[in-house]
């Protein structure tokens, strides 16, 4: 343990790195089967439509789910199953032993959370639960299946029943999710998820480049805007009206108004805070980002429903954590979609509202470690005045940038970068890596899903008094509305392009 | 290589190990104080807050919490008087 760190301290003891290796290592793989190479991640199944009258009927397996690549498809499902779990408990537990956690713990509560996240992931692909009564491509499958009722959730239905158990486990089960917490990190889980979306950017950017580099730009200017907005409104308002000391209001402040928890923590750090206050504030981020994830994806499509881009970039600014982020952002995709096939009956392409979500996020993410930085440096030169025996170094900023970041950039721009490089490799470069960004990260998903509400209790807003009722107001009455207004700004208009 | 303290925050108090040192204070201006007095005069030390105390679960979010060099003023308070700081952190204003 030292001050004295090294640029590349943490690399092989953080969750943050080992999202990365994690995400990159199977990206890896998948680019092996490009030009006539070898598919290394086709085991990984694939889960399949279903309905329960034909599955009880006929029961097989491959019903449920199968192998994702052709090369694989010969193997049993439930073999690629097992494999699939194999591969990911390995990878992960690696990680976690690195990490110095218990990796016996680690792995039983992995198995446990795999299991569960696959109840969930088979249960919610049920038509019932996902097919929408609409024509696609020339066909109603509602209709050909024969359906009498369904609640057309489309593939929003798996994560919403990953959320419910999860919810059920942290909840009801309390003893029961203790002994999952050593594997429950839906932060890990969604940044390793997150480096395999930088590959869904990749085939988005050559798919719409101007849509793409609109979204990245606009992204970072609204962000920009809710720094410089959210802020000093949410520490003013804690200040002035709740009466909250500095460090309180501060962490308090970029906790709610910036990127939740790796924001209260920081700055807590950069402040030089009792370790208790940004604890303390995490826990009301992580319970409030979960009562977003159920509330706004489906307000949203209820309120707005023609302003897809808008919504996923106003989802980005106002949920909190990363994992409560995507989780949004791809609840808000699913149903987004569902619900403008059945009223529009057109198809928008998958992933560019969870994009949107994302790369806001992913900007606010990325000027942490700067917004850190500069409070560090008021708080020694004006709060503390001890500028002449405390220094803060800029390596400060690099020790808070989140590193899965990279890995997103990285999966991103080396598949533009194959593209360009050997355009006769580019139109298999989607196929190659159609596993990985495919069943591979909605897995992850999914697993995040679970995660996420296994670690969320209610029952801790107790006692938290005036920081809760700060919380909800500001969430409300500032962020939400302000945030949307930013995204209105800067994305109305734009849609999602149809699917191909 | 700068000399490192790293710092735990254990029943309220602020704590410095290392170097030789081992010292707590419930404020951490005031403990800077006190690993001032006793370094030698131009020299620096580097503090970092050792993460790892932080509870488990916060890891996954962030995992670095501060560091920071200390120098010592060239006239350092051999018993620095504490600030009061009793306030929860969710207490009022001072």
């Amino acid at each position: 343990m030292s001050a004295n760190r090294r640029w590349s301290s943490g690399m092989l003891s953080t969750e943050d790195w080992w999202s990365v290796w994690v995400g990159l290592a199977l990206y890896a793989a998948g680019l092996a089967a490009l030009g006539g190479g070898v598919d290394l991640v086709g085991w990984m199944p694939r889960t399949r439509p279903w309905e329960w009258t034909d599955a009880v009927g006929a029961f097989a397996w491959s019903k449920w789910f199968a192998p994702g690549g052709a090369t694989y498809a010969a193997w049993h499902p439930l073999a690629s199953w097992l494999f699939a779990y194999a591969v990911f408990a390995a990878l992960f537990a690696f990680g976690a032993y690195h990490q110095r956690l218990n990796v016996r713990r680690f792995v039983l509560g992995f198995t446990v959370l795999y299991a569960l996240t696959w109840v969930a992931w088979i249960a919610g692909n049920e038509l019932h639960l996902t097919i929408v009564d609409a024509a696609v491509d020339g066909r109603n499958r509602y209709r050909d299946g024969g359906l009498s009722w369904g609640l057309q959730l489309g593939e929003g239905a798996p994560y919403l029943l990953a959320l419910l158990i999860g919810l059920a486990i942290g909840n009801f089960a309390k003893s029961f999710a203790a002994r999952l917490a050593e594997a429950a990190k839906p932060e890990w889980f969604i940044k390793t998820a997150i480096v395999f979306l930088g590959v869904n950017l990749g085939a988005q950017t050559i798919q719409a480049s101007g849509f793409a580099v609109n979204l990245i730009l606009t992204g970072a200017a609204a962000t920009f805007v809710a720094y410089m907005f959210f802020w000093p409104i949410v520490y003013t308002l804690a200040r002035r009206v709740f009466k909250l000391k500095r460090d309180a209001s501060a962490v308090l402040a970029s906790g709610i108004s910036i990127c939740g928890v790796s924001a209260a923590i920081a700055t807590g750090g950069a402040i030089r805070a009792r370790p208790v206050i940004p604890v303390t504030v995490s826990m009301l981020v992580v319970i409030f980002a979960m009562v977003e994830v159920l509330v706004l994806p489906a307000a949203y499509t209820a309120l707005f429903p023609d302003a897809p881009i808008v919504n996923g970039a106003a989802l980005g600014m106002t949920v909190k954590t990363d994992g409560a982020d995507a989780a949004a952002g791809a609840l808000l995709d699913d149903l987004m979609r569902a619900r403008h096939l059945a009223v529009e009956g057109e198809t928008w392409a998958a992933g560019w509202i969870l994009t949107a979500s994302l790369l806001t996020k992913i900007w606010i993410d990325v000027f942490i470690g700067v917004w850190a930085f500069v409070l560090a440096l008021i708080w020694v030169y004006k709060v503390e005045k001890r500028a002449g025996a405390v220094s803060i170094s800029p390596a400060e900023i690099w020790f808070r940038f989140p590193k899965f970041v990279l890995g997103y950039f990285v999966a991103w721009l080396s598949y533009l970068a194959i593209a360009a490089a050997w355009p006769e490799l580019k139109a298999g470069l989607a196929g190659a890596t159609g596993v990985v960004s495919g069943p591979m990260r909605t897995m992850l998903f999914m697993l995040t899903f679970v995660a996420m509400g296994a670690v969320t209790d209610f029952a801790k807003l107790k006692g938290m008094g005036k920081l809760a009722v700060l919380y909800a107001i500001a969430l409300v009455v500032v962020i939400a509305p302000l945030a949307y207004g930013v995204a209105y700004l800067f994305h109305r208009g734009l849609l999602p392009p149809p699917a191909q | 290589m700068t000399p490192d303290v790293v710092l735990t925050h254990e029943n309220g108090r602020w704590r410095a190990r290392g170097e030789g040192l081992d010292l707590e204070h419930e404020d951490l201006g005031a403990l800077d104080a006190l690993i001032e007095a006793q370094i030698a005069e131009g020299e620096t030390v580097a503090v970092r807050f050792d993460a790892a105390s932080l509870p488990v679960w916060t890891r996954q979010y962030h995992s670095h919490y501060f560091a920071y060099r200390l120098r010592p003023a060239a006239e350092s308070p051999e018993c620095p008087e504490a600030p009061d700081h009793s306030e929860a952190a969710s207490g009022t204003d001072r």
